[in-house]
């Protein structure tokens, strides 16, 4: 490391804006974990009338003055420092925690500026090595230049890993080579397209039941609004308005949010990193490794696949297979059109969708993997290998699928109904009001078009050494990872599966599982098969048909015990 | 990125369906028998208080009952046919778990993708001289494997092999960050 600027082995504090951000984190916490509950329950209003204005400010005023306090202390006792390539962090009030963090292991790097910091130049830095579901490291408010300082210190050292794309110098080679570039128009789309309206709906849902309350209990209110009779004597109408009024109002805040969170959106690729910076008041900047790159997602909402747009989202190393496309380290590229992805994706992984003139042969198992029922409805694009490649890539990512076996859509239909009729009539049976049965039948007779839906939503294919699985309803998401990524395989049959001869193969990838439900059971041991091979190939550095070295455990029997059929096979040498 | 796309023959792999599994322990069968039998009389109890928490009629408990003794028969029952299915098997590069009788799952594990080992009983287990093998992966638990059923001494010898392979592919292993 010979970064002079962060003066290695002498222990550094936050800044003292550090403060602000602390007080900030602690209060939107409780906030965000306490306010919901009582404006949902009403518990807020009932609170109030019960102990008073003033008794319940002086509780604030406590409570920030606690919250001040635990701010200072934990700022006090906050310290950090590198030491050779390793970040060391000491924190904690009652307990003290020391937190050593290598530069080797660190996946992803994140710089945050929250908007009131900024007059300030002071960032909170955090980082995630693999493993973690949460941040590993963050140092909540240093001066950016300190965090920039670090920065390139972690990536220095990182550098030395092996099969990185190494440039002679870091900091010399550093030049950024800009990759993508979102204009007005596609953080538009993105916000006009993506799932935040619905989240925004969900989080004002608690709002409703008070407002109503507070409209019904005082009915004057109402009279001052002859517009809102009138309405009232059309219940239809009523209805109709609001419902468009609070779609309108929830797409105005869904482009809000996207422009806040992806303003000025840039993408760059340096050296083996890939760095994104955005935001509109919160300013970020993310750093992933593409080393530690594990699968990437593309993500098509209902309205996107209108639209013809959708989003990246690239995914690491203990990324939690649920939650939000933003959670954790996950690194979310917004507003792109299907040309776009695609030309992002093959920046990831330069060997995906290879171009038609120059695709290899079909030495993967597709022969047995594709018996004629389960053949692509698409077929392949009719162009011919001459004619222009970004057309064709450019459909790479709808075309070519396999669809999984037409059982999957019966055996979804069949759990969801006798599933919903089952739970409704346990309910019924319990004692519960008997309208529960009624919503178990509508259910269960949505339930063959909705498993219609999913099992045109579900495909598969394979790239060269890459695997696509594509799952949804309405919305699309396309998840592509390399096969040697894998991290176990699982083969799943249950008793309807056996008897079709089909299998469900579970793909278990350090960034989370990727089930490919319903296939032929050929065809998912082949590409377990192939993914094993890949795996181990690429762990062993291409030497898998080596022997291992001879020792005692090597005897079957020593490991077996006696008396026990031998486990091994031998293997055959790899083919290359 | 290093890439690596050589060229793959697909009918050369390593076939995983071809590799012959040995079964677990033969005490594996009686332990899950009573396994199940033990965790059987909190839910003779959840189901005895049914009518009593629920608008259910006081006559309907019998029936319950009755319903309880055949789950009573038929868990134990299946759970002697699933363990007497159980088996597992090494290959040079990874490990394999068979399991499940309805629902049949076959695990495979490379060791090059195994973080730590973890061997661990309960006391109904050590009655049985039967150890738990907990291969942990990265990024989560989804990739864990579980090897139930064996006994200590071959755990023992399972764990040290496991333990030397994945040494053996990984000298310069990163260690633990704290």
């Amino acid at each position: 490391m010979t970064e002079p600027a962060t003066d290695p082995l002498t222990w550094r504090r936050l800044s003292p804006w550090a403060l602000a951000i602390l007080f900030t984190q602690r209060v939107v916490r409780f906030v965000r974990e306490n306010i919901p509950l009582l404006l949902g329950a009403g518990a807020g209003a009932a609170l109030l009338e019960r102990i008073g204005v003033r008794e319940l400010t002086l509780a604030l005023v406590v409570g920030l003055l606690i919250a001040g306090l635990v701010s200072l202390l934990y700022y006090q006792r906050f310290r950090f420092r590198i030491d050779g390539h390793v970040l060391v962090v000491q924190k904690g009030i009652l307990e003290r925690t020391e937190v050593k963090v290598d530069a080797d292991r660190v996946q992803h790097i994140a710089i945050e500026q929250p908007i009131y910091l900024r007059p300030f130049d002071v960032v909170r830095f955090s980082l995630d090595t693999p493993g973690g579901i949460t941040t590993e490291v963050e140092l909540p408010g240093i001066r950016r230049e300190l965090a920039e300082a670090l920065r390139k210190a972690m990536e220095a050292d990182r550098d030395r890993a092996p099969d990185v794309v190494r440039g002679s110098e870091p900091t010399a080679s550093a030049k950024p080579n800009l990759l993508f570039r979102i204009g007005p128009g596609g953080l538009t789309l993105h916000g006009l397209t993506s799932n935040h309206a619905y989240v925004i709906a969900v989080l004002l849902a608690p709002l409703l039941q008070p407002l109503e309350r507070m409209l019904l209990r005082d009915p004057k209110r109402l009279a001052e609004l002859p517009w809102l009779e009138t309405l009232m004597a059309s219940p239809v109408l009523a209805m109709a308005l609001a419902g468009i009024g609070l779609l309108l109002v929830l797409v105005v805040l869904s482009v809000i949010i996207a422009w806040m969170r992806f303003f000025e959106f840039r993408l760059f690729q340096r050296d083996a990193r890939y760095v994104q910076r955005s935001g509109l008041f919160n300013r970020q900047e993310q750093t992933l490794s593409a080393e530690k790159l594990q699968s990437v997602d593309w993500v098509q909402t209902a309205l996107g696949r209108t639209f013809g747009v959708g989003y990246l989202v690239c995914r690491q190393y203990g990324a939690a297979p649920t939650g939000s496309d933003l959670a954790g380290g996950r690194f979310l590229i917004p507003g792109l059109y299907r040309r776009d992805g695609v030309r992002l994706a093959r920046a990831f992984w330069p060997d995906l969708f290879p171009a038609r003139s120059q695709e290899p042969a079909p030495t993967t198992a597709s022969p047995r993997m594709a018996p004629p029922e389960m053949a692509p409805p698409e077929g392949p694009s009719p162009e011919s290998a001459s004619s222009e490649n970004v057309a064709i890539n450019d459909r790479r990512l709808v075309l070519g699928f396999q669809r999984v076996s037409p059982q999957y859509r019966r055996f979804m239909a069949l759990r969801l109904a006798v599933g919903a009729l089952a739970g409704t009539g346990g309910i019924v049976l319990l004692g519960g009001p008997f309208g529960w049965l009624l919503i178990g039948l509508v259910v269960a007779m949505l339930a063959w078009p909705l498993a219609h839906l999913r099992w045109l939503a579900v495909g598969w294919r394979q790239d060269s050494r890459h695997l696509l699985i594509r799952r949804g309803l309405l919305g699309l998401r396309t998840s592509f990872f390399p096969l040697e990524n894998i991290q176990a395989i699982g083969l799943r049959r249950n008793w309807f599966q056996r008897r079709h001869g089909l299998a469900t193969l579970q793909l278990q990838l350090a960034s989370g599982a990727q089930a490919l439900p319903f296939i032929d059971y050929s065809a998912a041991l082949a590409i377990a098969n192939e993914a094993l091979y890949r795996a181990e190939q690429a762990a062993a550095g291409g030497s898998i048909a080596d022997r291992p070295p001879s020792d005692a455990a090597d005897d079957p029997k020593a490991i077996a015990g006696p008396g026990r059929q031998s486990v091994y096979d031998s293997r055959p040498d790899a083919p290359d | 990125m290093a890439l690596s796309n050589a060229p793959v023959d697909p009918h050369g792999l390593p076939a995983l369906e071809a590799l012959p599994l040995s079964p677990v322990s033969a005490r594996f069968a009686p332990y899950q028998v009573l396994a199940r039998l033990l965790s059987l009389p909190v839910l003779a109890f959840l189901i005895w208080l049914l009518p009593a928490i629920t608008p259910l009629p006081l006559e309907a408990r019998p029936m319950l009952l009755g319903a309880m003794a055949l789950l009573a028969v038929v868990l134990p029952l299946l759970a002697w046919l699933e363990a007497r299915r159980r088996a597992f098997g090494l290959r040079e590069q990874d490990l394999v778990y068979h399991s499940g009788l309805l629902v049949q799952r076959t695990a495979v594990l490379p060791f090059a993708r195994i973080q730590h080992v973890e061997t661990a009983s309960n006391p109904l287990e050590r009655v049985f001289n039967l150890v738990r093998i907990t291969c942990f992966t990265a990024g989560g638990t989804g990739g864990d494997l579980v090897v139930q059923g064996l006994e200590r001494e071959e755990a023992g010898r399972l764990r040290e092999y496991l333990l030397e392979r994945i040494q053996a592919l990984s000298p310069t292993a990163p260690t633990s960050l704290d």
